[in-house]
C-alpha cells in the first residue's frame, strides 16, 4: 500500500470519504498500473501532469507530442532563414544587373543588404517567439496543470 | 588633441566600470553567483547584454575594414550575424536553458552521461574563445597604437589585465551591468560621430565612393609604415621617400614607382602627391570603385563558395559560441530566454548599419590604410581627416571608447566562459580559487599567440572562431536538444572529427599558406565542408552505437522541452 490512512475518520467511517492523507512514497506503481491499462483512469486529482511527472508511456507520448511540434516550428523558422540566406547571393550572381541598378545615385544591392534584410530577421524571430509560447500554452492546458 | 581626447575615453570607460564593478562586488556572495548572476536577469536587460558581449572588435572595427578593403562582398557578415540569433531562438535558447546546466560542457555531460565528452567540449570551448580573444588583442593594440603612438604590446596588456581585474574581482554579476551598459555606450559612439561624418561629407562635396576609379589620395598625403609589407602599385606614381624601399634607401628623394611589387620596411614613410593612386599591401585586391560595389564584383574564383562558407560559419557558429551561450543561464526561465533571444537582432540591426557607413567614407578618405594593411583603424582616423581640430578630437574620443567598450566587454565575457567551463572541469564544483586560475588560463595562452598571427585582421580572426564553433558546438547542441538518439561516442567522433579540423584549418591560415585553388579556399573558409561532415559523422557513428543511447535520453529530452509550469521535479 502507498497511500496510509492518519486519522480523522471515526469507527464507522469508510474509506470513500473525504479525509487528510499523507503520502509516504511516490505512487509510480499506479501511475504504471494506469498506463497499461490494469486499472480504470482515475477521476479527479490525477492528471497527465501527474504522467509527465511519472514518466509513464502516456507522459512520454505528449512530451514527444511537444518536441515534434517545437521542431515543426524550429523547422519552419530554419527554412526561411536558410531560403533568404542562399537565395539572395545566388539571385545577386546570377543577375548582375540588379547588381548596377542604383536609386539616387546609391547601389540598390547596398540599400538591400544594408537595410532591407535585418528587419526580416527580427519579424522572424518574434513570430517564432509567438509561435513557440503558443505551442506551450497549448501544452499546458492541456495536461491540465495551470 | 585626438590623443587626449582618446585618453579621456579610456579613463571614462574604465571609470564606468570600475563604479558598475564595485556595484558588483558588494552582492557577489556564492560561485553561483559569480558564474551566472543567481538567474535573476531581465530578457530586455540580458538582450542588451548580450548585444554588448557580441559587438566585439571585430564588429566594432573590423566591419568597417572589411567593407573598405573587400567592399559589398562583406555585407553579408552582418547579415549572417543577425540571422544566427534568429537560428540561436529557434533551436536552442529555450531547451539550453531549461537543462538547467551552468555551462556549454555541464549540458554535454548532463545530456549524454560521459566525462570524456565533457572533457572534449571544454577543449573546443578553449579554442573557440582563444581564437576569439585574439582579435579583441589585435583590435586594442591597433586602436592604441592609431590613437596614442604607443606600441601594441601596451594595448594587449591593457585588455588582459583590465579584464582579469573586471572579471575575478566580481564575476558575472557586475559583467552583465557592464555589458549592458557598454552596448549603449557602443551604439552611441558608432552613430553620433556617423552623423556627423556624414553632414561633413555632404559639405565637402559628397563625392561618390563608388566611382568609377582606383582608390587614390584625395590631397598630398605622407604616409608611414609601421610594419614591413610588400605593396602592389596598381599605377606609376613618383613620391618622396625616406626609408628603405626595394632594398634602397632614401633620405628623401623623389623614387619613381612602377606598376608592380614593391617592398617597404618597417618605419619607412612615402610622400604621395594628390590625385595618387593609392598602393594596396598584396593580400588585398585593388579594385575601382564599380567592382568594390558590386556583390561579386570581382568575379574572384570561388567567389560564390566563399560567400556561402563565410555566412554558413557566422549562421552555425553564432549558436556555439560559449560566452554568449552562457548569458542564457541568467534569464529566469525557458520562455525569458527565447524572448532574450528575440531581442538581440533587433539591437544587432541597430548597431550594423554603422559599419557599412564607416568603410564607404573610409574609401574616399582614409584610402592609405589599404597600403599600410591596418583597415582595422578606419573608423578611428576617419573623424580627424573629415574635421580636423576640435570636433575631430571630440569625436576621435567618442568612437575611442566604443571601441575600448568592445575590445574590453567581449574579453570579460570570453574570460568568464573559459575560466568557468575550465574550472568547473578540472575541479569538480569549481570554487572561486579555480575559477581564478582559469581566468590567468584563458587569458595567457592568446597573449602568447598574438605576435605571431601576422597581418590578419580582426574580422578575419573572428570568421576562425566562429567556424571552430559553426563544426563543434553547433552539431553538438542541435542534435542533443532536438534528437533522443544521440550517443557520447557520435558526440564525441563530431567533436573531434570538426572541431579538429577547424582548428588546424585555422592554426594553418594563421601561421603561413602556400595553397592555391580549391584546397586553399576549403582551408580559407571550411565551415562549408567540415561543418556537414561534422553533423554527419554524429549521426553516423550513433547509428551504429545505437545501444549505448543513454538512459536518461528520454527524461533529458523531456526536461529540455517541458515548459517549467508542468514541471514539478
Amino acid at each position: 500500500m502507498s497511500v496510509s490512512a492518519t486519522g480523522g475518520g471515526g469507527p464507522g467511517s469508510t474509506v470513500n470519504e473525504d479525509r487528510r492523507v499523507a503520502v509516504s512514497s511516490v505512487r509510480t506503481h499506479r501511475a504504471r498500473s494506469v498506463a497499461s491499462g490494469t486499472v480504470p483512469p482515475p477521476g479527479d486529482g490525477w492528471s497527465i501532469a501527474d504522467d509527465l511527472d511519472e514518466q509513464t508511456e502516456l507522459g512520454a507520448l505528449f512530451a514527444r507530442a511537444l518536441v515534434r511540434a517545437q521542431l515543426r516550428a524550429a523547422a519552419a523558422t530554419v527554412a526561411i532563414v536558410a531560403g533568404v540566406v542562399a537565395g539572395l547571393p545566388l539571385l545577386l550572381d546570377v543577375t548582375p544587373a540588379l547588381c548596377r541598378a542604383r536609386l539616387h545615385g546609391v547601389p540598390v544591392s547596398w540599400l538591400v543588404l544594408a537595410l532591407g534584410i535585418q528587419p526580416v530577421w527580427v519579424l522572424t524571430g518574434a513570430r517564432h517567439v509567438r509561435r513557440a509560447e503558443r505551442i506551450e500554452r497549448d501544452f499546458v492546458r492541456l495536461v491540465g496543470r495551470p | 588633441m585626438a590623443v587626449a581626447a582618446s585618453l579621456i575615453a579610456l579613463v571614462a570607460v574604465l571609470g564606468m566600470m570600475t563604479v558598475l564593478g564595485s556595484y558588483g562586488r558588494r552582492t557577489t556572495q556564492t560561485t553561483s553567483d559569480f558564474l551566472v548572476a543567481s538567474r535573476g536577469v531581465t530578457p530586455l536587460w540580458n538582450a542588451t547584454a548580450i548585444g554588448g558581449e557580441y559587438i566585439s572588435a571585430a564588429a566594432f572595427l573590423g566591419s568597417a575594414g572589411l567593407v573598405l578593403a573587400y567592399g559589398a562582398d562583406m555585407l553579408w557578415l552582418p547579415i549572417g550575424a543577425t540571422a544566427g540569433y534568429v537560428l540561436l531562438l529557434a533551436l536552442v535558447t529555450a531547451p539550453l536553458r531549461r537543462s538547467g546546466a551552468y555551462t556549454i560542457s555541464d549540458f554535454a555531460e548532463w545530456r549524454l552521461g560521459s566525462r570524456a565528452v565533457r572533457w572534449i567540449v571544454t577543449a573546443c570551448v578553449c579554442f573557440i574563445g582563444w581564437f576569439y580573444l585574439l582579435p579583441q588583442f589585435r583590435g586594442a593594440g591597433i586602436t592604441l597604437r592609431v590613437l596614442t603612438g604607443a606600441p601594441v604590446w601596451i594595448g594587449w596588456a591593457l585588455v588582459v589585465g583590465v579584464s582579469a581585474a573586471l572579471v575575478t574581482s566580481g564575476g558575472m554579476r557586475n559583467v552583465t551591468a557592464v555589458q549592458a551598459v557598454q552596448f549603449w555606450v557602443k551604439l552611441v559612439a558608432m552613430a553620433v560621430p556617423a552623423v556627423a561624418l556624414l553632414s561633413l561629407w555632404h559639405l565637402d562635396g559628397a563625392a561618390d565612393p563608388t566611382g568609377d576609379r582606383l582608390p587614390g589620395f584625395g590631397r598630398a598625403t605622407t604616409v608611414r609604415v609601421e610594419t614591413g609589407v610588400a605593396v602592389r602599385m596598381p599605377a606609376a606614381v613618383l613620391v618622396a621617400a625616406r626609408g628603405v624601399v626595394d632594398g634602397a634607401a632614401y633620405d628623401g628623394d623623389r623614387v619613381a614607382l612602377d606598376p608592380g611589387r614593391h617592398s617597404l620596411s618597417a618605419g619607412t614613410e612615402l610622400a604621395f602627391p594628390a590625385g595618387a593612386t593609392v598602393p594596396h599591401v598584396e593580400r588585398l585586391p585593388a579594385q575601382d570603385g564599380d567592382t568594390w560595389a558590386m556583390p561579386f564584383g570581382r568575379g574572384e574564383d570561388h567567389g560564390l563558395y566563399a560567400t556561402y562558407s563565410a555566412l554558413l560559419a557566422v549562421l552555425l557558429g553564432t549558436m556555439g559560441l560559449p560566452h554568449i551561450l552562457m548569458r542564457f543561464y541568467t534569464n529566469s526561465c525557458g520562455r525569458a530566454a527565447r524572448r532574450t533571444a528575440a531581442m538581440v537582432p533587433a539591437l544587432l540591426s541597430l548597431f550594423y548599419v554603422f559599419p557599412i557607413l564607416y568603410g564607404a567614407l573610409g574609401r574616399l578618405y582614409t584610402p592609405e590604410l589599404l597600403m599600410t594593411g591596418d583597415t582595422d583603424a578606419t573608423i578611428l582616423m576617419l573623424p580627424q581627416r573629415l574635421a580636423p581640430g576640435a570636433v575631430g578630437a571630440m569625436l576621435t574620443g567618442l568612437i575611442a571608447a566604443g571601441a575600448f567598450a568592445a575590445f574590453i566587454s567581449t574579453s570579460c565575457g570570453l574570460v568568464v566562459a573559459i575560466a568557468g567551463t575550465a574550472s568547473q572541469c578540472l575541479n569538480g564544483r569549481g570554487g572561486i580559487t579555480a575559477f581564478r586560475l582559469g581566468v590567468v588560463f584563458a587569458l595567457a595562452v592568446p597573449l602568447t599567440m598574438v605576435s605571431r598571427v601576422g597581418q590578419e585582421s580582426a574580422g578575419a580572426l573572428v570568421a576562425l572562431a566562429l567556424g571552430i564553433s559553426a563544426c563543434s558546438l553547433c552539431p553538438l547542441l542541435v542534435l542533443g536538444i532536438w534528437w533522443r538518439g544521440l550517443t557520447p561516442a557520435g558526440a564525441g567522433a563530431g567533436l573531434v572529427l570538426g572541431g579538429g579540423l577547424a582548428v588546424v584549418a585555422g592554426l594553418a591560415r594563421l601561421l603561413g599558406r602556400t595553397l592555391h585553388g580549391w584546397p586553399a579556399m576549403v582551408l580559407a573558409q571550411p565551415a562549408m565542408v567540415v561543418a556537414p561532415l561534422s553533423f554527419a559523422v554524429m549521426v553516423a557513428v550513433s547509428l551504429l552505437t545505437r545501444r549505448r543511447i543513454p538512459r536518461r535520453a528520454d527524461r533529458a529530452m523531456a526536461r529540455l522541452h517541458l515548459p517549467e509550469d508542468v514541471v514539478t521535479r
